[in-house]
């Protein structure tokens, strides 16, 4: 038993180190081979997926193949960091200018449309989403919990992002609105 | 093939605005939950001379717990037992008010308190706000990371090409660029998932409005039924917790029990919950529910129920990273530690873009080195005064940042911060070693206190660095 979790143990720590050491060789060098280091190095990763879900169950493992590659990358990052010692000039100090007028209304718009307006339209839209995709009616609030923050983030993005506020505004009040209908007829 | 260099430009320029907006909350929330991360330890440290045990009586606990019930004065509507844990090893008892110690007679014995570690708890959950409107904004930065994400990754057109880069110089602004791309990009699905779970605990109650609104259903309905209902009990019995314990052991033998809760204490429709923890599982407890003779009614599902049953319970491991001892700790706090980089970062990259230094510069030095000196001041005042005020917070904070700001350099500012906090980290190291003497030698004392030094020692190396500019002639500004 013992042996088997440290084997479990010592395969996931090989897989992440080694998954993401193999990335970074793929990265670095300029071998032909490139392509199919790539796939090596996420296939280890998701090797280690397995070993970690053998050694603590698939919901620790889950956890473990998700975080644990990112401090693996990070060590390799650090490993490459290169020094500059090259450093440019400081700006002078400048008071603060005032905002205009229309620089505060643009930020109080823009702060009302990524605030309330997208909470409330992310609100009715996973919502939505979740009665169309679930059956029963925790699971339907469970799910609308989960994907409401990025549904919201995505708006909020949409919103500042578009060159044409007109379209993330008029999507948006659309999608809500259909998915207020849908929910009512339920 | 690329992203379009259009959609890159909106997308930089929506994230900078995003950044911008949430950059000092967001600061503070990832700090501080980064800490929260080791807050039992914390609490351990603050009551460093409670005894630590494993073991412990259950019929002393039965007496003591039914002692307090009996006790008008005592007994508040939830009873609470904090059984002793490997994360902390102390029997305790609470109302809604305060927690006792359980003493081996089945007495109690002393309040324990942790008035810093609530701090700290209350300023990650709520910013000091009181009232459900700082949860929930709290949660609403958790939709703005996610927005922060989808917004970086789709500036970031390089992702691939530059996925181990780091160009590390003093004062440079590709330096900070690297760092905060590096450190967001290898985090992605750790921030991600801190996002999903840290905007629940908020932004449920307006889902839970809207759905109450659309449906016609009770809002304490809807609850019910993620949360269970509770049993109908009518008993004048005392609290039989031996029996409970040994039904427990019967109906789920791989159940650890870590505590207990007395709902409608002293009525005659008083029930009880044991919740435990089971083995490989990320859902925070089960909870079986005894009446007050020991009987067993039921568990609500959280181990066992339906998909989004156990999911919700299993929100607050997969936010705080308790789930696996000190490994998911340890992982939790170095990407906490990374999304508290990124965050700093962030504002660096955009202070530096712009051609001129303003108040700015300044006040973001003093916030990224006031907040964790006025915490670590709150530290002081709770080992020597027992007391920790918010106001006192926000006010030394408020001074530091007033200092900062009539500096002007925020080299110099940010060195004078650091200064200050090696005396500090080092005074607060100091107190509790006197306060507590033996005390400070129980396991957690001993990692809070070495992480402190630590903390001191990196901040000496980097004040005392030759190579580092003293003041921004000839160099650029970063916090």
């Amino acid at each position: 038993m013992t042996f088997t979790k440290a084997s479990y143990l010592i395969v996931g720590t090989l897989c992440t180190i080694g998954g993401a050491g193999v990335l970074y060789f793929s990265w670095k060098s300029k071998i032909q081979l490139k392509e199919s280091f790539n796939v090596l190095g996420w296939s280890l990763l998701v090797a280690a997926l397995f070993s970690w879900t053998g050694l603590n169950g698939w919901e620790f493992g889950t956890l473990y193949a998700i975080t644990l590659p990112s401090l693996a990358a990070l060590l390799y990052v650090s490993y490459n960091a290169e020094l500059n010692g090259s450093s440019v000039a400081a700006p002078s100090f400048k008071p603060i200018k005032k905002p205009t007028g229309r620089q505060a209304l643009s930020f109080i718009g823009k702060l009302l449309l990524i605030l309330p307006f997208a909470l409330t339209a992310s609100i009715f839209v996973s919502y939505g989403v979740s009665i169309l995709a679930v059956q029963s009616e925790l699971n339907q609030l469970v799910m609308a919990i989960c994907i409401l923050p990025i549904i919201w983030g995505f708006f909020a993005y949409w919103l500042l992002a578009d060159t044409r506020l007109v379209r993330p505004v008029a999507s948006q009040i659309g999608l809500a609105s259909l998915f207020v209908v849908q929910v009512l007829q339920v | 093939m690329g992203l379009p260099p259009s959609l890159v430009k909106q997308s930089l320029s929506s994230h900078s605005w995003i950044g911008l907006l949430v950059s000092v909350a967001m600061y503070i929330v990832c700090l501080t939950g980064t800490l929260c991360v080791f807050y039992p330890e914390f609490q351990r440290w603050e009551f460093a001379n409670a005894p630590e045990s494993l073991a412990y009586d259950r019929s002393s606990l039965q007496t003591a717990l039914n002692n307090a019930i009996a006790d008008e004065e005592m007994v508040t509507s939830h009873m609470y037992v904090y059984l002793p844990t490997e994360d902390r090893p102390i029997l305790t008892m609470a109302n809604e008010r305060q927690d006792y110690l359980v003493t081996p007679d089945g007495t109690l014995g002393e309040p324990v308190e942790s008035k810093w570690t609530d701090f700290l708890i209350d300023m990650h959950l709520y910013l000091t706000i009181p009232g459900t409107f700082g949860l929930i904004l709290v949660s609403t930065l958790g939709a703005m990371l996610c927005a922060l994400i989808i917004s970086g990754l789709l500036a970031h057109p390089r992702i691939f090409k530059d996925a181990f880069k780091l160009r590390l110089g003093p004062g440079s602004r590709l330096e900070q660029v690297d760092i905060h791309n590096r450190l967001s990009v290898w985090g992605t699905p750790f921030y991600l998932l801190i996002a999903v779970t840290g905007a629940y605990f908020g932004l449920v109650l307006p889902l839970l409005g809207v759905v109450s609104v659309l449906t016609g259903k009770d809002p304490a309905q809807i609850r019910a039924g993620v949360f269970g209902e509770e049993p109908q009990v009518y008993s004048e019995s005392q609290i039989d917790l031996e029996t409970a314990f040994d039904n427990l052991q019967e109906i789920a033998p791989e159940a650890k029990p870590f505590r207990l809760i007395v709902h409608d204490a002293g009525t005659p429709q008083q029930f009880f919950e044991i919740m435990a923890s089971h083995p490989r599982r990320v859902i925070y407890s089960e909870n079986y529910r005894f009446d007050p003779e020991g009987n067993y009614l039921g568990k609500v599902g959280f181990s066992d129920g339906e998909v989004g049953r156990q999911i919700v319970y299993s929100m607050y491991y997969l936010h705080f990273g308790h789930f696996a001892g000190y490994v998911g700790k340890v992982i939790y706090f170095l990407l906490g530690l990374a999304l508290t980089v990124v965050s700093v970062t962030g504002i660096n990259i955009w202070l530096r873009k712009r051609s001129k230094r303003d108040l700015f510069n300044p006040l973001w030095a003093g916030i990224v080195w006031g907040v964790p000196l006025s915490l670590m001041i709150a530290m002081i005042t709770s080992l020597i005064l027992n007391f920790v005020s918010v106001p006192l917070f926000w006010a030394s904070l408020v001074a530091l940042l007033t200092y900062c700001v009539r500096v002007r350099d925020e080299i110099v500012g940010r060195r004078h911060l650091q200064r200050v906090s090696i005396v500090v980290g080092l005074l607060v190291v100091f107190i509790h070693l006197v306060k507590f003497g033996s005390g400070s030698l129980n396991p957690a004392a001993i990692m809070i206190n070495a992480c402190l030094l630590l903390y001191v020692g990196i901040l000496a190396l980097t004040v005392w660095q030759p190579w580092q500019a003293k003041s921004l002639v000839g160099q650029t500004s970063q916090a």
